[in-house]
């Protein structure tokens, strides 16, 4: 068992060091904001390399570097694989997001899409689906902050958490999505580097074969491809990821803050740039048993794996990684759902009238109020990282298809889009609760499919695409 | 027949995580052998650790044993069954996966290129 790789001295400075850097330069970005705009969608005006850097950057996160060891260790090389092709959202998003800043040049989030092309109740359902699948992932990122710190550290997993929490409320509360692109670029670097070097490092050190036989003889099931919960799992996750993207105003606020024909170009590059990385994180949890290494949770298996493997040195720049991994999607989902929040709840539901002013102090009041409470939820550790996502699975899959519909088509209705979110969030729960956490984004994503065809064959409408026009 | 005639839990995943019953062990649980009916699967160290967690595991019955190395004299077993879900059942739902993906991508395809060609928002 390797405990505390990193000393107590050695884990403050770099966590101080690392968070007046993210806070000052947050505070340096953000300083010209003046109108919502500007804070919330970084001026409509992001280029092709900070475009790339922040789509990469916010999908690399805890997950990728917490969950994907996680299910290796769990699924086995299934796992490994379908946690990869979550790089399929990025890339299908690709398209979706020229199209998202051709029909809504002056949009500010996705409920905005949702409420003028379906109407009330499915915006209602869509706004409840965006903010449980916020929290959940916020809370995960929270989580994921006090694991990694009591994994490598003699930090305490409440102490690391609430670190975590804090640096990122405070520098996307100073910088607005400005300074969370700009920070994901530093960080988009300092991942691909450091996962190189580690992927580098550790083939170096562990035998392939030595690997493959151990697995074989003592967690056979880790390279079936016949491991029943491994294959419900691989389309589950391709799906789960597609639905995290499509729906989420992480990537909506993106589409629209970049600069026009980048958008495409930028989550396409993104995707296949982030496809490896779940693939090298996700490896290393193969070798634990070679190791010796046997987590009391799963999502600690990838720290500690790589800890051993590359020792003090390599357990520090584990933590560099998986903080700025953290850091980078922490921001991006503080900031969006902030937005979401005023824009969509505060200006749309409590204050018509607000000016743009009144918005941007609401906004940051509610990364503030966000914070605190990932803060609250993530104080008992629930569940692990990996079933607390995917418990969100449930949600997200289910607005895939009224998104798509929607985009694309005149046909589906706001009562169908706002049922086939509802009924199919409804069934991928009892599929989570009753199969198992790898079922429920497929079994949310089918019933919402099989509502939209129903709406769209049986009770058609004829949306007139003018009324989209703001 | 298996050994174990008892199982605590049923697990469908072949993956679990134990709780290390240090109290019950001389000072503190050192070690954990898990075995099956047959055969000695393997002894991991546990040391201060609350928990562990095992993954990969066959149907079948285990049993792990808890113990402080030199002094086997007190054990404390736990035992557990792993059974995974019914082949039929998990390849119906990678099938329904993979048509769901297929009936995605194509349209998300064709629409885009339709799209592109012909904008809905100038009609």
């Amino acid at each position: 068992m390797i405990t505390h790789l990193i000393s107590f001295e050695l884990t403050l400075a770099i966590l101080i060091g690392f968070s007046v850097l993210w806070v000052c330069w947050g505070w340096y970005l953000g300083r010209k904001a003046k109108s919502q705009d500007d804070f919330a969608l970084a001026g409509r005006n992001v280029g092709f390399a900070l475009a790339t850097a922040t789509a990469m950057a916010t999908w690399v996160t805890s997950n990728t570097t917490l969950v994907a060891p996680q299910l290796t260790y769990q699924f086995g090389v299934w796992g490994m694989l379908g946690y990869s092709m979550a790089a399929l959202g990025l890339l299908l998003f690709a398209p979706l997001a020229q199209r998202i800043k051709t029909i809504l040049p002056h949009g500010v989030t996705s409920g905005d899409f949702i409420y003028m092309r379906f109407g009330r109740f499915a915006w209602s359902v869509f706004l409840i689906i965006s903010l449980c699948y916020a929290l959940g992932w916020l809370v995960s990122l929270g989580m994921a902050g006090g694991i990694l710190l009591s994994t490598l550290s003699p930090i305490s997993y409440h102490t690391g958490m609430t670190v975590i929490i804090t640096v990122c409320v405070l520098y996307t509360l100073l910088g607005g999505l400005r300074a969370v692109i700009a920070t994901d670029f530093v960080q988009t670097l300092i991942i691909i580097c450091g996962v190189c070097y580690i992927a580098y490092s550790a083939l170096g050190q562990i035998s392939l074969e030595q690997v493959h036989a151990n697995v074989e003889q003592q967690q056979p099931q880790l390279l079936n491809l016949l491991f029943p919960a491994a294959l419900m799992f691989f389309f589950n996750n391709v799906i789960f990821g597609i639905g995290e993207i499509f729906h989420s105003n992480v990537w909506w606020s993106r589409a629209l803050a970049f600069k026009k024909g980048v958008g495409k170009k930028s989550f396409i590059l993104a995707a296949m740039l982030w496809f490896p990385i779940p693939i090298v994180t996700g490896f290393i949890a193969l070798s634990s048993n070679s190791l010796g290494i046997f987590p009391a949770s799963p999502d600690m298996i990838g720290p500690l794996v790589a800890g051993e493997l590359l020792g003090g040195a390599g357990a520090v720049l584990i933590f560099i990684i998986i903080f700025s991994a953290l850091a980078s999607s922490m921001d991006s989902l503080l900031a969006a759902t902030s937005d979401l929040l005023s824009n969509d709840i505060y200006k749309k539901l409590l204050m018509k009238n607000a000016s743009t002013q009144q918005i941007l102090t609401v906004n940051k009041l509610m990364i503030v109020l966000l914070g605190l409470f990932t803060w609250l939820m993530s104080l008992p550790q629930i569940t692990t990282l990996g079933a607390l996502l995917n418990f969100t699975g449930a949600f997200v899959a289910s607005t895939i298809w009224p998104i798509l519909y929607g985009l694309y088509g005149n046909k589906l209705s706001n009562k169908g889009a706002g049922l086939a979110m509802m009924l199919g969030t409804i069934v991928g729960l009892i599929f989570y609760f009753q199969v198992g956490f790898y079922t429920a984004a497929l079994a949310s994503c089918f019933v919402s499919f099989v509502i939209c065809q129903y709406f769209i064959r049986l009770r058609a409408i004829h949306f007139q695409w003018l009324q989209l026009k703001e | 027949m298996s050994q174990f005639a008892v199982a605590e839990q049923v697990v469908k995943e072949g993956f679990i995580t134990l709780n290390v019953p240090h109290e019950q062990c001389v000072d503190l649980c050192t070690h954990m052998s898990l075995s099956t009916a047959n055969k000695q699967i393997k002894t991991i160290e546990v040391k201060e650790l609350k928990s562990v967690t095992i993954s990969g595991l066959e149907n079948g019955n285990y049993q792990a044993n808890f113990f402080q190395k030199n002094s086997e004299i007190k054990k404390t077993a736990i035992t557990f069954t792993v059974k995974h879900h019914a082949m039929r059942f998990a390849l119906t739902l990678f099938i329904l996966g993979g048509i769901l993906f297929s009936t995605l991508t194509i349209p998300l395809y064709k629409l885009h290129k339709k799209t592109n060609k012909h904008d809905y928002t100038s009609n």
